[in-house]
């Protein structure tokens, strides 16, 4: 029984201090959709996982897309939008980073976070593509590490990964 | 009729981790100073934009979605903000990469060194 409690309390430490060496102020920190938005055909309120330090938040897009938000981190700091109900026109995977800075530029977001991707994307289109096998490209996305997600169907995923 | 009063002791920390911002935010507001923070540089630029008369902004280099470099480019090419001395606090800091910058200095440095700078640009009469 000693043990059991001994244990316990060791990983209650371990938690707290685990908590408290996060660089990341998850705090203060908010979705990047803007509520207020008109852009959005509808919007949910964002949730807040202590836990797992992450904010999600979808909306509803007036093109008739649906777009998550899931940000938030620790020792990193990561944002992500999962654009679904993708209606993809063609086959060729430049088409497919077209159609991803499009959805970007189409979204209300804080200032700054979607024209990081928007220029990775962008200088990513000016060097040939290559192909890849499980369809996750990555991003030339300066001091961080940017991918977009092409795996599953009428989907898409573009994400931003720091390390603090 | 008298001069508006000219509030010259805002001082912006940009800078991604959480624990050095709010400790160097503590140490300049024990100070007078006034203090905003931004957690990256495109947060800084539009904190920049909305208070008037900063005095320093002390700069990391490294940080999320817009680094120091580029928030220094933007900052030096606007014909309102460049006048503006900002100070380097990086880990990354050298000559070559702080040309522009008022000053610099490496982390981790001795919080008393920054306070100097700042004294140096802000005045508090």
């Amino acid at each position: 029984m000693k043990k059991i409690i001994l244990l316990f309390l060791l990983f209650s430490i371990w938690s707290t201090l685990a908590a408290e060496e996060c660089s990341f102020n998850f705090k203060e920190f908010h979705s990047l959709l803007d509520q207020k938005s008109k852009k959005y055909k509808s919007i949910k309120p964002e949730t807040k996982d202590d836990i797992s330090k992450t904010i999600t938040q979808e909306a509803r897009l007036k093109t008739g897309e649906k777009v998550l938000f899931i940000g938030g981190g620790c020792a990193h700091f990561n944002y992500s939008f999962i654009f679904s109900n993708v209606k993809f026109k063609t086959k060729k995977v430049q088409d497919h980073f077209k159609l991803a800075n499009d959805l970007l530029k189409n979204l209300d977001v804080a200032p700054g976070y979607t024209n990081v991707l928007v220029e990775a994307l962008a200088l990513s289109l000016k060097n040939p593509i290559k192909k890849n096998q499980h369809h996750i490209y990555d991003l030339a996305c300066k001091d961080a590490i940017c991918n977009l997600d092409l795996s599953r169907k009428n989907s898409m995923k573009i994400s931003y990964s720091f390390a603090l | 009729m008298t001069a508006p009063t000219i509030c010259s002791k805002n001082v912006l920390i940009v800078e991604d981790d959480k624990d050095i911002r709010e400790s160097m935010k503590d140490a300049l507001e024990i100070e007078g100073y006034n203090v905003i923070i931004a957690s990256n540089g495109s947060e800084g630029l539009a904190s920049l934009r909305s208070t008037d008369h900063t005095c320093i902004i002390v700069l990391d280099l490294l940080m999320p979605v817009m680094g120091g470099r580029e928030f220094m480019d933007i900052v030096k090419n606007d014909s309102v903000l460049s006048t503006i001395p900002i100070f380097i606090h990086s880990s990354i800091a050298n000559k070559d990469n702080t040309i522009g910058a008022s000053g610099w200095i490496r982390k981790p440095a001795d919080l008393d060194m920054i306070l100097d700078s700042v004294k140096e640009h802000c005045s508090l009469k």
